[in-house]
């Protein structure tokens, strides 16, 4: 080997375990771990501009992909987590990945709507420590391609009718075997109670689910299969978020989001901070910035959810606002069954039943 | 045209390859049961003949017959020539056996019959027991015969070889020449043998054929090509020989007087030599002779004093390098005996040759000469 | 492996801190991001998920194979796998022999560059130029429907055969590459020797190419069979609704159940599974794996 290459090989190595130390030296960021739609591009060049700080951020297709991601750092690497209320309860108990919120840390409390608030931190009161704040509420529905499938008034029992098999898709997650439950006339959420209630439920739903699978065209995985499935008409129904449904239907008027008539299943988002969080006054900072009216306007406007702040829908387009009350007429927004937090039991059968769905052929 | 006699013959075969033309016109013919060299500096287009004789390449224009049958558009597999590789090409993977029952296998030949036919052929090539053996465990030598045998054993019309000897040492290579001469007079196959070594030719060859730049420059006897070369780059690429420059001074006849320094040297005029121009002039070592400056000369031979620089003694022969004059030196060689003189370095010596063994050529090759041979 | 220039193998020495220098990296990734994690999740995966009072623990590897589900998902998956490995090698192997013994000069600089081109894009991009290649709006379906050959869009997505073309897609350049590499270096001589021997394309391809291409062959069969084994991607995306492979198991037993240490059992049961294939291979075909990897 001649001398040089032999030189050009060290300065490879060399240059290799540099890279490894050079990103410790740069500016200071907040690293955030959402839901896609939570945050946009505006939110984050004022947010720098006002604070200095950079954002990161790191999306999630579901509540245990974020649960994991924290739980396999102890926290560390991300700094604002905005998990679903329901989740963080059980997953705090079992793995600390959250630190409790100093609420005085929070200016913009008050912006927040009182009855969200008051659930949210009910429920995550661990210990007389709170952990989460509200972030975006919104529900699981049908979104339907009212060209397609014209009817008065729609149910999650529309998703798996053989007129139009192939052309629906759900997710081969909870929210699918939740609608199904509530369509199959399972009081879904009260069966939280006993386990054996619960698996016994589970069950006839995965049955039932099996014996439709051929109507599915696919299990979607991210917000956007779902949008391009609806958009390009590969599929006319979907169960989704609301969300969703309206962000299509800016664009397609004709694909619409419906309450069903069992009910649409309610979340609320949160924004929690992470236990292993390393930029701390920056996560108040961030918390603060986004609670705003104007701010959480945008962010319906842009990502289609529904924020936690008060007259939120004030800042919104007309037309925008109109897709928003059609979906949700006031006996509407009364029927939602709202996401009870888990018991412990719950994540293991769920997952065996996601298993046995996705394996049945 | 091709009678019985004859095995293989070419007939202006040309290849080019886009604008280069890497053999040029080249005819000739190989009588059977004989031994043919292609001699010549590397890369001068012998293994591209071989290649066209063989089919592995299709010549641009002329035509290859072997038996008599023009073979032009038949592919190497059914052609009866069979290559022994510049490399030996062995099939790494299999065993000794397996690579000289090669052939035998394709022709379907019976199982018993492949086994004695390759066990006999390895003993013709002295390597009886080596069936088993991988090619691997082999040496150089017992490689080549491995190679050698994988041809014969389908007793091809004609065997081409393509420097088999070039991967060996020198003396293992001495030793492979005569083995290899020998087994072709046992086996009476025509022989086709490419090399770039005259001394490899010489020993082994019935006809040479020597090579420049795709060309075909002299074709012969060994003897013929050493007494009488048809240029100057075969008196230089043939055998050894002094080699000295001069300028031509006068000429009566075949004969020419040309000034080679302060020295007048005469010599024997070749074709190509015209008028009063530089010439080059070659003279064998072996036709000098050196004596003391007192011994008588022969009749009609010319004689130069000069000053014994260098004395080898090999064995059998003794070089004596003799310089002449001021930068200009010659060769000596004598057989080393009894009744022979001997001198030593700073010796006043005498040496003296015939002006018929003087070849005086023109100067027009001395770039190839230089280019193969290298500078005197 | 030349026929003449076998013995003359010599071993590359040069002076000491170089070797340390060069062995630094190898080790440092062996030790910290290789061995350690595993050493961690081989420990968790005997131990019962939220009761790591209880001590020592098989549960989580008797539940793979007493529960039909994974056995069968499993199987499933090596079944992929197999049938990728073929497919891959089937493709490869030409287009390799091509590249190593029929293209030449800017050709085959331009072949190979146009065959490793796609591997300097993110496999997650790839998938999803597949998926808009193949589904029913997609671009095939587009042509194939403007030029009349099919009458109505068919749905080419979601289903066994995408799971196919994605994988061997993604497994390609390992397989062509070893086996361009052994093609390369078989020795020209070799084919014309056969030839010269009275040998017929298809005797010179099963006798001389095969054989020596054989440690490729099997190189690139081994990795392309682990890679497919292990992928997550091109299954969940462009399988969609039935497409179940183990991988994915392991990920709903991390991420969905929350049970780590189920998931790390079933994580070394593949490895185990795998490397059990791996060596039935070998045995099957007489290869030795130091051979493989030389
Ligand atoms: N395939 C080819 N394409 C282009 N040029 C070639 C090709 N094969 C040979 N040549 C050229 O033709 C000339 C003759 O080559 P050839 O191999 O016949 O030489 P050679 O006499 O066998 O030389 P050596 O003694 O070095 O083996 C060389 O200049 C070579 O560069
Ligand atoms: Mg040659």
């Amino acid at each position: 080997m001649k001398k040089r290459s032999r030189g050009i090989l060290v300065c490879f190595v060399l240059v290799g375990l540099l890279g490894i130390a050079v990103p410790a030296f740069a500016a200071e960021t907040l690293s955030l771990i959402t839901w896609e739609g939570y945050v946009t591009d505006k939110m984050i060049a004022d947010f720098e501009k006002e604070t200095g700080i950079k954002v990161e951020v790191t999306y999630i297709a579901n509540n245990d992909e974020l649960i994991s991601k924290l739980r396999a750092t102890g926290g560390e690497g991300y700094d604002v987590a905005q998990p679903s209320v329901d989740n963080t309860p059980e997953a705090q108990r079992n793995f600390g990945i959250y630190q409790p919120l100093d609420l005085s840390k929070i200016k913009t409390m008050d912006n927040i709507i009182p009855s969200l608030a008051k659930a949210v931190i009910e429920m995550t009161t661990i210990d007389g420590k709170v952990y989460s704040i509200p972030y975006t509420w919104g529900t699981s529905g049908v979104i339907v391609n009212t060209n397609k499938i014209k009817k008065d008034s729609y149910s999650y029992m529309d998703i798996y009718d053989e007129k139009w098999c192939g052309r629906a898709t759900t997710r081969f997650r909870w929210p699918t075997f939740a609608g199904a439950g509530y369509g199959l006339g399972w009081d879904v959420f009260r069966n939280f109670k006993s386990e054996f209630l619960f698996k016994n439920m589970m069950d006839n739903i995965t049955d039932f689910l099996i014996s439709k699978k051929k109507c599915i065209k696919t299990y979607w995985t991210t917000r956007q299969e779902n949008i391009d499935l609806m958009a390009k008409e590969e599929t006319w129904i979907s169960q989704g978020w609301d969300g969703t449904g309206w962000f299509l239907g800016k664009k397609y008027p004709h694909i619409k989001f419906f309450a069903p008539e069992e009910g649409a299943l309610g979340w609320i988002d949160t924004s929690c901070i992470s236990a292993g969080a390393e930029n701390i006054e920056g996560a108040y900072k961030w918390i603060n910035f986004v609670m705003t009216p104007e701010r959480a306007g945008h962010l319906i406007e842009q990502g289609g959810f529904l924020s936690a702040v008060k007259g939120a829908t004030g800042y919104l387009p007309a037309d925008q606002k109109k897709l928003i009350e059609e979906s949700f007429p006031p006996e509407a927004i009364d029927n939602i069954n709202w996401y009870p937090a888990i018991p412990d039991y719950v994540n293991t059968i769920r997952a065996e039943a996601e298993e046995k769905l996705k394996a049945a052929r | 045209m091709a009678t019985s006699e004859i095995d293989v013959q070419v007939e202006n075969l040309t290849k080019k390859f886009g604008d280069f033309t890497a053999v040029d016109k080249v005819s000739f013919s190989v009588p059977r049961g004989s031994f043919f060299s292609l001699l010549g500096p590397s890369g001068c287009g012998k293994t591209t003949i071989l290649r066209m004789i063989s089919g592995f390449e299709t010549p641009t224009y002329g035509d290859v017959y072997i038996g008599g049958e023009r073979v032009n558009e038949i592919p190497p597999n059914r052609r009866r020539t069979n290559l022994v590789f510049q490399n030996l090409a062995l099939f790494p993977l299999k065993s000794v056996f397996e690579n000289v029952a090669f052939g035998l296998r394709r022709r379907n030949v019976p199982r018993g019959e492949i086994r004695e036919r390759v066990q006999k052929m390895l003993e013709r090539v002295g390597l009886p027991g080596f069936e088993n053996k991988a090619i691997h465990q082999l040496s150089g030598g017992q490689k080549q015969r491995v190679a050698i045998a994988r041809c014969l054993v389908l007793e091809p019309t004609v065997l081409l070889l393509d420097e088999p000897l070039g991967a060996l040492d020198l003396k293992l290579r001495e030793h492979m020449k005569l083995e290899l001469k020998k087994l072709q007079h046992r086996v009476g196959t025509t022989f086709i043998y490419i090399t770039h070594d005259q001394g490899e030719a010489m020993t082994m060859s019935d006809q040479i054929a020597v090579m420049l730049r795709g060309r075909i420059v002299q074709i012969g006897a060994p003897e013929g090509l050493y007494n009488s070369p048809a240029t100057s780059f075969v008196a230089a690429f043939v055998g050894d020989s002094n080699r000295l420059q001069g300028r031509v001074l006068s000429r009566h006849n075949k004969r020419v007087n040309v000034g080679v320094g302060p020295l007048e040297v005469e010599g024997v005029s070749q074709p190509g030599l015209e008028g009063e121009s530089d010439a080059l002039i070659f003279v064998r070592p072996q036709n000098v002779l050196i004596g003391s400056e007192a011994d008588p000369i022969p009749e009609g031979y010319q004689a130069f004093p000069g000053l014994v620089r260098e004395g080898i003694f090999e064995g059998a022969v003794s070089n004596y390098i003799v310089e002449l004059a001021e930068g200009y030196q010659i060769k000596v060689v004598v057989p080393q005996a009894s009744h022979v003189k001997a001198f030593s370095v700073e010796d006043r010596v005498q040496v003296a040759w015939s002006p018929d063994d003087t070849f005086c050529f023109s100067t027009e090759e001395l770039g190839d000469i230089t280019m193969s041979v290298g500078q005197e | 492996m030349g026929g003449i220039q076998n013995n003359s193998k010599k071993s590359f020495k040069p002076f000491p801190w170089f070797r340390v220098v060069c062995l630094i990296p190898l080790l440092v990734w062996i030790f910290v991001l290789l061995v350690g994690p595993h050493v961690q999740l081989f420990v968790i995966s005997f131990i019962k998920n939220r009761h790591p009072e209880e001590g020592f623990y098989l549960g989580n590897y008797i539940r793979f194979f007493s529960e039909p589900l994974y056995w069968r998902i499993f199987v499933r998956t090596a079944i992929y796998a197999i049938v990728t490995t073929f497919f891959t090698l089937s493709i490869c192997y030409p287009a390799a022999f091509f590249l190593a013994k029929m293209a030449k000069g800017r050709w085959k600089l331009g072949l190979i560059l146009l065959v490793v081109l796609p591997f300097w894009i993110s496999e997650l991009v790839r998938t999803y130029s597949w998926m808009i290649m193949l589904r029913e709006t997609g671009v095939i379906n587009w042509i194939m429907v403007s030029l009349g050959v099919f009458s109505k869009p068919i749905e080419m997505l979601y289903n066994d055969y995408a799971i196919f073309v994605g994988l061997s897609y993604a497994s390609m350049l390992y397989m062509l590459l070893p086996i361009y590499g052994v093609l390369d270096g078989l020795d020209d001589t070799l084919i014309e020797a056969a030839q010269d021997l009275g040998a017929s394309r298809w005797t010179i391809l099963w006798e001389v190419v095969w054989p020596h291409s054989l440690p490729g062959v099997t190189a690139g069969c081994i990795i392309v069979f682990m890679l497919t084994l292990g992928n997550y991607l091109t299954p969940t995306l462009m399988g969609g609704k039935n497409s179940l492979y183990f991988t994915e198991t392991i990920y709903n037993q991390f991420i969905v159940s929350w049970n780590w240490n189920q998931g790390s059992a079933f994580g070394f049961l593949l490895l185990l599974l795998s490397g059990l294939f791996v060596w039935l291979g070998l045995k099957f075909t007489g290869q030795k794996l130091t051979e493989v990897v030389r």
